[in-house]
Protein backbone atom coordinates (compact mmCIF):
# COMPACT_ATOMS: atom_id res chain seq x y z
CA UNK A 1 0.00 0.00 0.00
CA UNK A 2 1.45 3.69 -1.25
CA UNK A 3 2.09 5.94 2.31
CA UNK A 4 0.08 9.03 2.10
CA UNK A 5 1.36 11.85 -0.05
CA UNK A 6 3.14 9.92 -2.57
CA UNK A 7 1.69 10.32 -5.80
CA UNK A 8 0.40 6.62 -6.04
CA UNK A 9 -1.76 7.52 -2.83
CA UNK A 10 -2.96 10.81 -4.82
CA UNK A 11 -4.46 8.56 -7.37
CA UNK A 12 -5.93 6.34 -5.42
CA UNK A 13 -7.78 8.43 -3.15
CA UNK A 14 -8.57 10.24 -6.37
CA UNK A 15 -9.98 7.58 -8.40
CA UNK A 16 -11.16 5.42 -5.32
CA UNK A 17 -14.86 4.79 -6.35
CA UNK A 18 -13.84 4.20 -10.12
CA UNK A 19 -10.76 1.58 -8.85
CA UNK A 20 -13.94 0.09 -6.54
CA UNK A 21 -16.25 -0.16 -9.50
CA UNK A 22 -13.56 -2.21 -11.54
CA UNK A 23 -12.26 -3.98 -8.50
CA UNK A 24 -16.21 -5.12 -7.82
CA UNK A 25 -16.86 -6.00 -11.49
CA UNK A 26 -13.40 -7.91 -11.85
CA UNK A 27 -14.49 -10.14 -8.86
CA UNK A 28 -17.90 -10.69 -10.27
CA UNK A 29 -16.93 -11.25 -13.31
CA UNK A 30 -14.53 -14.02 -12.03
CA UNK A 31 -16.87 -15.39 -10.24
CA UNK A 32 -19.24 -15.93 -12.92
CA UNK A 33 -16.63 -17.47 -15.49
CA UNK A 34 -16.30 -20.16 -12.49
CA UNK A 35 -19.84 -20.97 -11.94
CA UNK A 36 -19.90 -21.07 -15.72
CA UNK A 37 -17.49 -23.98 -15.39
CA UNK A 38 -18.98 -25.36 -11.62
CA UNK A 39 -22.44 -24.50 -11.77
CA UNK A 40 -22.75 -25.86 -8.21
CA UNK A 41 -20.01 -23.90 -6.62
CA UNK A 42 -20.85 -21.53 -3.92
CA UNK A 43 -24.19 -23.46 -2.78
CA UNK A 44 -23.27 -22.79 0.91
CA UNK A 45 -23.72 -18.57 0.08
CA UNK A 46 -26.71 -19.42 -1.73
CA UNK A 47 -28.06 -21.85 0.63
CA UNK A 48 -27.57 -19.70 3.62
CA UNK A 49 -29.33 -16.59 1.97
CA UNK A 50 -32.08 -18.39 1.18
CA UNK A 51 -32.09 -19.92 4.79
CA UNK A 52 -32.12 -16.62 6.26
CA UNK A 53 -34.99 -15.05 3.60
CA UNK A 54 -37.09 -17.33 3.33
CA UNK A 55 -39.27 -17.21 6.93
CA UNK A 56 -39.51 -13.68 5.72
CA UNK A 57 -40.72 -14.95 2.28
CA UNK A 58 -43.13 -17.40 3.80
CA UNK A 59 -44.78 -14.86 6.67
CA UNK A 60 -45.27 -11.88 3.24
CA UNK A 61 -46.22 -14.78 1.58
CA UNK A 62 -48.81 -15.94 3.80
CA UNK A 63 -50.03 -12.01 4.35
CA UNK A 64 -50.39 -11.39 0.53
CA UNK A 65 -52.16 -14.72 0.06
CA UNK A 66 -54.64 -14.21 2.68
CA UNK A 67 -54.84 -10.59 1.67
CA UNK A 68 -55.16 -11.42 -2.08
CA UNK A 69 -57.35 -14.35 -0.62
CA UNK A 70 -59.83 -11.88 0.54
CA UNK A 71 -59.86 -9.94 -2.27
CA UNK A 72 -60.73 -12.80 -4.57
CA UNK A 73 -63.29 -13.61 -2.32
CA UNK A 74 -65.02 -9.72 -2.63
CA UNK A 75 -64.77 -9.57 -6.35
CA UNK A 76 -66.23 -13.01 -6.51
CA UNK A 77 -69.02 -12.02 -3.79
CA UNK A 78 -69.40 -8.60 -6.33
CA UNK A 79 -69.79 -10.37 -9.77
CA UNK A 80 -71.81 -13.18 -8.12
CA UNK A 81 -73.92 -10.01 -6.91
CA UNK A 82 -73.94 -8.33 -10.42
CA UNK A 83 -74.36 -11.64 -11.75
CA UNK A 84 -77.56 -12.49 -9.81
CA UNK A 85 -78.87 -8.81 -10.58
CA UNK A 86 -78.33 -9.37 -14.41
CA UNK A 87 -79.82 -12.69 -14.09
CA UNK A 88 -83.30 -11.24 -12.10
CA UNK A 89 -83.56 -8.76 -14.71
CA UNK A 90 -83.51 -11.21 -17.09
CA UNK A 91 -86.29 -12.99 -15.25
CA UNK A 92 -87.97 -10.08 -15.24
CA UNK A 93 -87.58 -9.45 -18.94
CA UNK A 94 -88.59 -13.05 -19.95
CA UNK A 95 -91.65 -13.18 -17.59
CA UNK A 96 -93.08 -9.56 -18.70
CA UNK A 97 -92.41 -11.36 -22.51
CA UNK A 98 -94.22 -14.56 -21.69
CA UNK A 99 -96.79 -12.38 -20.19
CA UNK A 100 -97.33 -10.46 -23.29
CA UNK A 101 -97.24 -13.48 -25.08
CA UNK A 102 -99.90 -15.13 -23.31
CA UNK A 103 -101.86 -12.03 -23.72
CA UNK A 104 -101.27 -11.91 -27.56
CA UNK A 105 -102.14 -15.81 -27.44
CA UNK A 106 -105.39 -14.56 -25.78
CA UNK A 107 -106.69 -11.94 -27.75
CA UNK A 108 -105.83 -14.03 -30.99
CA UNK A 109 -107.84 -16.87 -29.51
CA UNK A 110 -110.82 -14.24 -28.73
CA UNK A 111 -110.24 -12.90 -32.39
CA UNK A 112 -110.57 -15.92 -33.71
CA UNK A 113 -113.97 -16.69 -31.84
CA UNK A 114 -115.42 -13.49 -33.01
CA UNK A 115 -114.99 -14.46 -36.60
CA UNK A 116 -116.23 -17.80 -36.11
CA UNK A 117 -118.94 -15.82 -34.59
CA UNK A 118 -119.17 -13.29 -37.49
CA UNK A 119 -118.90 -16.06 -39.91
CA UNK A 120 -121.68 -18.59 -37.89
CA UNK A 121 -124.41 -15.65 -37.19
CA UNK A 122 -123.41 -13.44 -39.89
CA UNK A 123 -122.94 -9.97 -38.11
CA UNK A 124 -119.83 -8.36 -39.15
CA UNK A 125 -117.91 -5.96 -36.71
CA UNK A 126 -114.61 -4.82 -35.14
CA UNK A 127 -113.12 -6.08 -32.01
CA UNK A 128 -112.44 -3.86 -28.99
CA UNK A 129 -110.36 -3.88 -26.08
CA UNK A 130 -111.89 -2.50 -22.81
CA UNK A 131 -109.71 0.23 -21.46
CA UNK A 132 -111.86 1.26 -18.62
CA UNK A 133 -114.57 1.07 -16.34
CA UNK A 134 -117.55 3.50 -15.21
CA UNK A 135 -115.74 5.34 -12.48
CA UNK A 136 -119.64 5.79 -10.90
CA UNK A 137 -120.48 2.75 -9.30
CA UNK A 138 -124.26 3.63 -9.89
CA UNK A 139 -123.95 3.01 -13.33
CA UNK A 140 -122.56 -0.16 -15.29
CA UNK A 141 -120.70 0.80 -18.32
CA UNK A 142 -117.33 0.31 -20.14
CA UNK A 143 -115.26 2.28 -22.46
CA UNK A 144 -113.51 0.30 -25.64
CA UNK A 145 -110.78 1.78 -27.32
CA UNK A 146 -112.63 1.55 -30.83
CA UNK A 147 -114.59 4.64 -31.83
CA UNK A 148 -115.82 6.78 -34.57
CA UNK A 149 -112.44 6.98 -36.72
CA UNK A 150 -113.17 2.97 -36.11
CA UNK A 151 -116.39 2.81 -37.91
CA UNK A 152 -118.35 2.69 -34.29
CA UNK A 153 -121.62 4.71 -33.85
CA UNK A 154 -123.84 5.29 -31.14
CA UNK A 155 -126.36 2.48 -30.78
CA UNK A 156 -124.11 -0.15 -32.04
CA UNK A 157 -124.31 -3.58 -30.12
CA UNK A 158 -121.57 -4.85 -27.96
CA UNK A 159 -121.45 -8.80 -27.93
CA UNK A 160 -119.33 -11.33 -27.03
CA UNK A 161 -119.93 -15.19 -28.57
CA UNK A 162 -121.43 -16.51 -25.17
CA UNK A 163 -124.01 -13.39 -25.36
CA UNK A 164 -124.73 -9.92 -25.47
CA UNK A 165 -122.55 -7.17 -23.63
CA UNK A 166 -124.60 -4.42 -24.18
CA UNK A 167 -125.22 -1.02 -26.46
CA UNK A 168 -122.51 2.03 -27.21
CA UNK A 169 -123.89 5.02 -25.92
CA UNK A 170 -121.59 7.29 -26.36
CA UNK A 171 -118.68 8.01 -29.15
CA UNK A 172 -115.75 10.05 -29.71
CA UNK A 173 -112.61 9.72 -32.17
CA UNK A 174 -111.17 6.53 -30.89
CA UNK A 175 -112.99 4.79 -27.89
CA UNK A 176 -116.76 4.62 -27.11
CA UNK A 177 -118.74 3.98 -23.92
CA UNK A 178 -120.82 0.54 -23.59
CA UNK A 179 -123.85 0.36 -21.45
CA UNK A 180 -123.91 -2.97 -20.05
CA UNK A 181 -126.89 -4.82 -20.26
CA UNK A 182 -126.76 -5.38 -16.25
CA UNK A 183 -127.17 -1.50 -16.25
CA UNK A 184 -130.40 -0.32 -14.49
CA UNK A 185 -130.81 1.92 -17.71
CA UNK A 186 -130.40 -0.91 -19.89
CA UNK A 187 -133.86 -2.06 -21.83
CA UNK A 188 -133.25 -5.24 -23.97
CA UNK A 189 -136.35 -6.52 -25.91
CA UNK A 190 -135.78 -10.11 -25.60
CA UNK A 191 -137.58 -13.77 -25.98
CA UNK A 192 -137.37 -16.94 -24.50
CA UNK A 193 -136.46 -18.90 -26.54
CA UNK A 194 -138.15 -22.11 -25.65
CA UNK A 195 -141.58 -20.79 -25.39
CA UNK A 196 -140.86 -17.76 -27.55
CA UNK A 197 -142.59 -15.92 -25.04
CA UNK A 198 -141.43 -12.03 -25.13
CA UNK A 199 -140.72 -9.79 -22.29
CA UNK A 200 -138.40 -6.59 -21.54
CA UNK A 201 -134.48 -7.10 -20.21
CA UNK A 202 -133.59 -4.85 -17.56
CA UNK A 203 -130.28 -4.22 -15.45
CA UNK A 204 -130.26 -4.41 -11.74
CA UNK A 205 -126.62 -2.50 -11.40
CA UNK A 206 -125.36 -6.22 -9.75
CA UNK A 207 -124.16 -8.90 -11.80
CA UNK A 208 -127.94 -10.09 -12.85
CA UNK A 209 -130.83 -8.62 -14.64
CA UNK A 210 -134.54 -8.78 -14.52
CA UNK A 211 -137.18 -10.26 -16.92
CA UNK A 212 -140.23 -7.95 -17.09
CA UNK A 213 -143.85 -7.51 -18.74
CA UNK A 214 -143.85 -11.30 -19.43
CA UNK A 215 -147.22 -12.32 -19.57
CA UNK A 216 -147.85 -14.31 -16.33
CA UNK A 217 -149.50 -16.87 -18.38
CA UNK A 218 -146.31 -17.56 -20.58
CA UNK A 219 -144.19 -20.77 -20.34
CA UNK A 220 -140.77 -19.99 -18.38
CA UNK A 221 -138.83 -22.06 -16.91
CA UNK A 222 -135.42 -21.91 -14.55
CA UNK A 223 -132.85 -22.70 -16.79
CA UNK A 224 -134.68 -21.28 -20.24
CA UNK A 225 -132.09 -19.33 -22.53
CA UNK A 226 -133.08 -15.92 -23.02
CA UNK A 227 -132.37 -14.19 -26.34
CA UNK A 228 -132.36 -11.11 -27.66
CA UNK A 229 -136.14 -10.84 -30.02
CA UNK A 230 -134.57 -8.25 -32.73
CA UNK A 231 -137.93 -5.82 -31.92
CA UNK A 232 -137.10 -2.03 -32.37
CA UNK A 233 -133.80 -2.94 -34.50
CA UNK A 234 -131.80 -2.51 -31.53
CA UNK A 235 -130.26 -5.61 -31.31
CA UNK A 236 -130.00 -8.23 -33.77
CA UNK A 237 -132.22 -11.01 -33.54
CA UNK A 238 -131.51 -14.20 -31.81
CA UNK A 239 -128.15 -13.34 -30.20
CA UNK A 240 -127.97 -14.79 -26.48
CA UNK A 241 -128.67 -13.13 -24.03
CA UNK A 242 -128.57 -15.16 -20.02
CA UNK A 243 -130.13 -18.41 -18.22
CA UNK A 244 -133.44 -18.03 -15.93
CA UNK A 245 -132.28 -18.19 -12.37
CA UNK A 246 -135.15 -17.64 -10.76
CA UNK A 247 -138.82 -17.08 -11.70
CA UNK A 248 -140.92 -14.93 -9.57
CA UNK A 249 -144.65 -15.11 -10.30
CA UNK A 250 -146.53 -13.50 -7.51
CA UNK A 251 -150.47 -13.88 -6.24
CA UNK A 252 -151.77 -10.75 -8.02
CA UNK A 253 -150.81 -9.10 -10.88
CA UNK A 254 -150.84 -9.29 -14.68
CA UNK A 255 -146.84 -10.40 -15.41
CA UNK A 256 -144.39 -12.41 -13.90
CA UNK A 257 -140.37 -11.81 -13.46
CA UNK A 258 -137.48 -13.45 -13.76
CA UNK A 259 -133.90 -13.47 -12.73
CA UNK A 260 -131.49 -13.57 -15.59
CA UNK A 261 -128.16 -15.09 -15.66
CA UNK A 262 -125.92 -13.00 -18.45
CA UNK A 263 -124.41 -14.94 -20.49
CA UNK A 264 -120.97 -12.93 -21.42
CA UNK A 265 -118.28 -12.39 -18.21
CA UNK A 266 -120.00 -9.12 -17.60
CA UNK A 267 -117.40 -8.28 -14.53
CA UNK A 268 -114.13 -9.13 -16.35
CA UNK A 269 -114.62 -8.13 -19.88
CA UNK A 270 -111.52 -7.69 -21.68
CA UNK A 271 -112.43 -7.51 -25.25
CA UNK A 272 -116.04 -7.31 -27.21
CA UNK A 273 -117.15 -7.21 -30.66
CA UNK A 274 -119.03 -3.86 -31.62
CA UNK A 275 -121.14 -4.70 -34.33
CA UNK A 276 -121.97 -2.97 -37.32
CA UNK A 277 -124.73 -0.10 -36.46
CA UNK A 278 -126.96 -1.06 -39.61
CA UNK A 279 -128.42 -4.63 -39.48
CA UNK A 280 -128.42 -6.41 -42.51
CA UNK A 281 -132.19 -6.04 -43.55
CA UNK A 282 -133.04 -3.57 -40.82
CA UNK A 283 -133.83 0.26 -40.49
CA UNK A 284 -132.47 2.90 -38.00
CA UNK A 285 -131.70 2.01 -34.80
CA UNK A 286 -133.70 2.80 -31.48
CA UNK A 287 -132.91 4.38 -27.90
CA UNK A 288 -131.90 1.78 -25.38
CA UNK B 1 -31.01 2.93 13.68
CA UNK B 2 -29.24 3.42 10.46
CA UNK B 3 -27.74 0.01 10.26
CA UNK B 4 -31.59 -1.03 10.77
CA UNK B 5 -33.04 0.55 8.58
CA UNK B 6 -30.33 -0.77 5.98
CA UNK B 7 -31.26 -3.93 6.82
CA UNK B 8 -34.62 -3.59 6.92
CA UNK B 9 -35.03 -1.92 3.88
CA UNK B 10 -32.70 -4.52 1.19
CA UNK B 11 -34.56 -6.91 3.04
CA UNK B 12 -38.18 -5.42 2.28
CA UNK B 13 -37.20 -4.90 -1.20
CA UNK B 14 -35.96 -8.66 -1.99
CA UNK B 15 -38.56 -10.44 0.22
CA UNK B 16 -41.39 -8.38 -1.72
CA UNK B 17 -39.77 -8.78 -5.21
CA UNK B 18 -39.69 -12.28 -4.73
CA UNK B 19 -43.70 -12.52 -2.90
CA UNK B 20 -45.42 -9.34 -3.81
CA UNK B 21 -44.31 -8.60 -7.06
CA UNK B 22 -45.23 -12.17 -8.60
CA UNK B 23 -48.40 -12.57 -7.14
CA UNK B 24 -49.85 -8.95 -8.68
CA UNK B 25 -47.82 -8.35 -11.51
CA UNK B 26 -48.66 -10.03 -14.62
CA UNK B 27 -45.87 -12.20 -16.68
CA UNK B 28 -44.47 -9.41 -18.90
CA UNK B 29 -44.56 -6.51 -16.43
CA UNK B 30 -43.37 -8.64 -13.94
CA UNK B 31 -40.04 -9.60 -15.75
CA UNK B 32 -39.15 -5.78 -15.90
CA UNK B 33 -40.26 -4.65 -12.34
CA UNK B 34 -37.21 -5.12 -10.07
CA UNK B 35 -37.72 -3.49 -6.96
CA UNK B 36 -34.24 -4.43 -5.59
CA UNK B 37 -32.54 -1.33 -7.69
CA UNK B 38 -34.71 1.01 -5.15
CA UNK B 39 -32.17 1.40 -2.04
CA UNK B 40 -29.66 0.67 -4.56
CA UNK B 41 -30.47 4.09 -6.58
CA UNK B 42 -31.67 5.46 -3.23
CA UNK B 43 -28.04 4.80 -1.25
CA UNK B 44 -26.34 6.32 -4.20
CA UNK B 45 -28.05 9.23 -4.74
CA UNK B 46 -28.39 10.22 -0.34
CA UNK B 47 -24.86 8.72 -0.06
CA UNK B 48 -23.07 8.63 -2.16
CA UNK B 49 -21.34 6.47 -4.61
CA UNK B 50 -19.56 4.36 -2.05
CA UNK B 51 -22.47 3.51 -0.51
CA UNK B 52 -24.38 3.39 -4.10
CA UNK B 53 -21.89 0.28 -5.16
CA UNK B 54 -21.87 -1.29 -1.81
CA UNK B 55 -25.42 -1.42 -1.72
CA UNK B 56 -25.70 -2.72 -5.18
CA UNK B 57 -23.22 -5.46 -4.31
CA UNK B 58 -25.20 -6.58 -1.24
CA UNK B 59 -28.70 -6.59 -3.01
CA UNK B 60 -26.99 -8.00 -5.88
CA UNK B 61 -25.91 -10.60 -4.68
CA UNK B 62 -28.41 -11.45 -2.32
CA UNK B 63 -31.15 -11.47 -5.47
CA UNK B 64 -28.62 -13.90 -7.47
CA UNK B 65 -28.55 -16.04 -4.30
CA UNK B 66 -32.21 -15.42 -3.68
CA UNK B 67 -33.33 -16.47 -7.61
CA UNK B 68 -30.73 -19.27 -7.65
CA UNK B 69 -28.72 -17.83 -10.84
CA UNK B 70 -25.05 -17.07 -11.91
CA UNK B 71 -24.13 -15.21 -8.45
CA UNK B 72 -22.39 -11.88 -9.89
CA UNK B 73 -25.21 -10.88 -12.63
CA UNK B 74 -27.19 -8.74 -10.67
CA UNK B 75 -24.33 -8.25 -8.52
CA UNK B 76 -22.51 -6.77 -11.98
CA UNK B 77 -25.51 -4.39 -12.61
CA UNK B 78 -26.54 -3.93 -9.38
CA UNK B 79 -22.96 -2.25 -8.25
CA UNK B 80 -23.00 -0.32 -11.79
CA UNK B 81 -26.32 0.91 -10.44
CA UNK B 82 -24.98 2.40 -7.58
CA UNK B 83 -22.05 3.69 -9.21
CA UNK B 84 -24.39 5.60 -11.97
CA UNK B 85 -26.58 6.96 -9.74
CA UNK B 86 -23.58 8.51 -7.33
CA UNK B 87 -21.76 9.55 -10.00
CA UNK B 88 -24.32 11.40 -11.48
CA UNK B 89 -26.00 12.92 -8.06
CA UNK B 90 -22.26 14.42 -7.82
CA UNK B 91 -21.84 15.74 -11.16
CA UNK B 92 -25.28 17.51 -11.43
CA UNK B 93 -25.18 18.13 -7.72
CA UNK B 94 -28.90 16.70 -7.27
CA UNK B 95 -31.45 18.73 -5.08
CA UNK B 96 -34.15 19.28 -7.75
CA UNK B 97 -36.56 16.79 -9.06
CA UNK B 98 -35.70 16.71 -12.58
CA UNK B 99 -31.81 16.25 -11.82
CA UNK B 100 -32.26 13.09 -9.65
CA UNK B 101 -35.11 11.93 -11.86
CA UNK B 102 -32.36 12.12 -14.41
CA UNK B 103 -29.83 10.24 -11.61
CA UNK B 104 -32.39 7.97 -11.68
CA UNK B 105 -32.86 7.25 -14.89
CA UNK B 106 -28.98 7.08 -15.54
CA UNK B 107 -28.43 4.25 -13.12
CA UNK B 108 -31.73 2.31 -14.01
CA UNK B 109 -30.01 2.55 -17.94
CA UNK B 110 -26.67 1.61 -16.87
CA UNK B 111 -27.49 -1.26 -14.70
CA UNK B 112 -29.26 -2.64 -17.62
CA UNK B 113 -27.18 -2.22 -19.93
CA UNK B 114 -24.80 -4.22 -17.75
CA UNK B 115 -26.83 -6.65 -16.86
CA UNK B 116 -27.53 -7.13 -20.57
CA UNK B 117 -23.85 -6.95 -21.51
CA UNK B 118 -22.88 -9.51 -18.65
CA UNK B 119 -25.59 -12.17 -20.08
CA UNK B 120 -24.34 -11.52 -23.69
CA UNK B 121 -20.60 -11.61 -22.46
CA UNK B 122 -21.22 -14.77 -20.79
CA UNK B 123 -23.93 -16.34 -23.34
CA UNK B 124 -26.41 -16.83 -21.48
CA UNK B 125 -30.42 -16.34 -22.50
CA UNK B 126 -31.34 -12.73 -22.69
CA UNK B 127 -33.91 -10.79 -24.21
CA UNK B 128 -33.44 -8.39 -28.17
CA UNK B 129 -32.06 -5.46 -27.60
CA UNK B 130 -35.30 -4.26 -29.77
CA UNK B 131 -37.40 -5.49 -27.15
CA UNK B 132 -40.17 -3.28 -25.62
CA UNK B 133 -39.59 -5.24 -22.62
CA UNK B 134 -35.79 -3.31 -21.92
CA UNK B 135 -38.09 -0.11 -22.67
CA UNK B 136 -40.53 -1.05 -20.06
CA UNK B 137 -37.95 -2.15 -17.90
CA UNK B 138 -36.15 1.58 -18.11
CA UNK B 139 -39.35 3.35 -17.54
CA UNK B 140 -40.65 1.26 -14.54
CA UNK B 141 -38.15 1.36 -12.84
CA UNK B 142 -37.19 4.56 -13.12
CA UNK B 143 -40.63 5.56 -12.15
CA UNK B 144 -40.94 3.65 -9.44
CA UNK B 145 -37.00 3.94 -8.42
CA UNK B 146 -37.35 7.65 -8.32
CA UNK B 147 -40.94 7.69 -6.51
CA UNK B 148 -39.80 5.21 -4.06
CA UNK B 149 -36.71 7.24 -3.48
CA UNK B 150 -38.75 10.50 -2.76
CA UNK B 151 -41.14 8.93 -0.59
CA UNK B 152 -38.03 7.43 1.55
CA UNK B 153 -36.16 10.99 1.09
CA UNK B 154 -38.98 12.71 2.84
CA UNK B 155 -39.30 9.13 5.26
CA UNK B 156 -35.43 9.51 6.68
CA UNK B 157 -35.71 13.39 7.31
CA UNK B 158 -38.89 12.98 9.39
CA UNK B 159 -37.78 10.03 11.16
CA UNK B 160 -34.11 11.57 11.72
CA UNK B 161 -32.23 9.03 10.42
CA UNK B 162 -30.85 11.37 8.18
CA UNK B 163 -30.82 15.19 8.04
CA UNK B 164 -30.45 16.88 4.88
CA UNK B 165 -32.25 19.02 2.87
CA UNK B 166 -35.74 18.57 2.01
CA UNK B 167 -36.47 17.58 -2.02
CA UNK B 168 -36.68 20.41 -3.50
CA UNK B 169 -39.89 20.67 -6.83
CA UNK B 170 -37.60 22.87 -8.71
CA UNK B 171 -33.93 22.19 -10.05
Amino acid sequence: MPGPGTPMHAFLRRHREGLLLVALIVLSLILISRQMHDPEGETYFRKSVIAIMSPFQVTVTAVVGSVTGLWDEYLSIRGVKKENTKLREEINTLRTEVQELREELFRAGLLEEFAEYSLETGLKGIAARVIGESPDPWTRTIVVNRGHAEGVRNGSPAIMPEGLVGRVIEVSGHSSVVRLIVDRSSRVPVLVSRSRARAILEGENSGTCQLKYLDRTEDILEGDVIITSGLANRFPRGVEVGTVAQVIRKEHGLYQYAKILPNAPLSRLEDVLILEHRLPGEGEEGQP
Amino acid sequence: MRFIYFVFLVGFVLVLQSTLVPMILPGWFLAGVDLALIPVIHFALTRGTLSGMMTGALVGYLQDAMTGGVLGINGVAKIVAGYTGGVLKETLFVRGIGHRATSVAGAVLFSILSKFAVLALFGQARPSVFSPFLLWAFLGNSILALGFHVLLSRFEVVSGIRQEEELSLGD
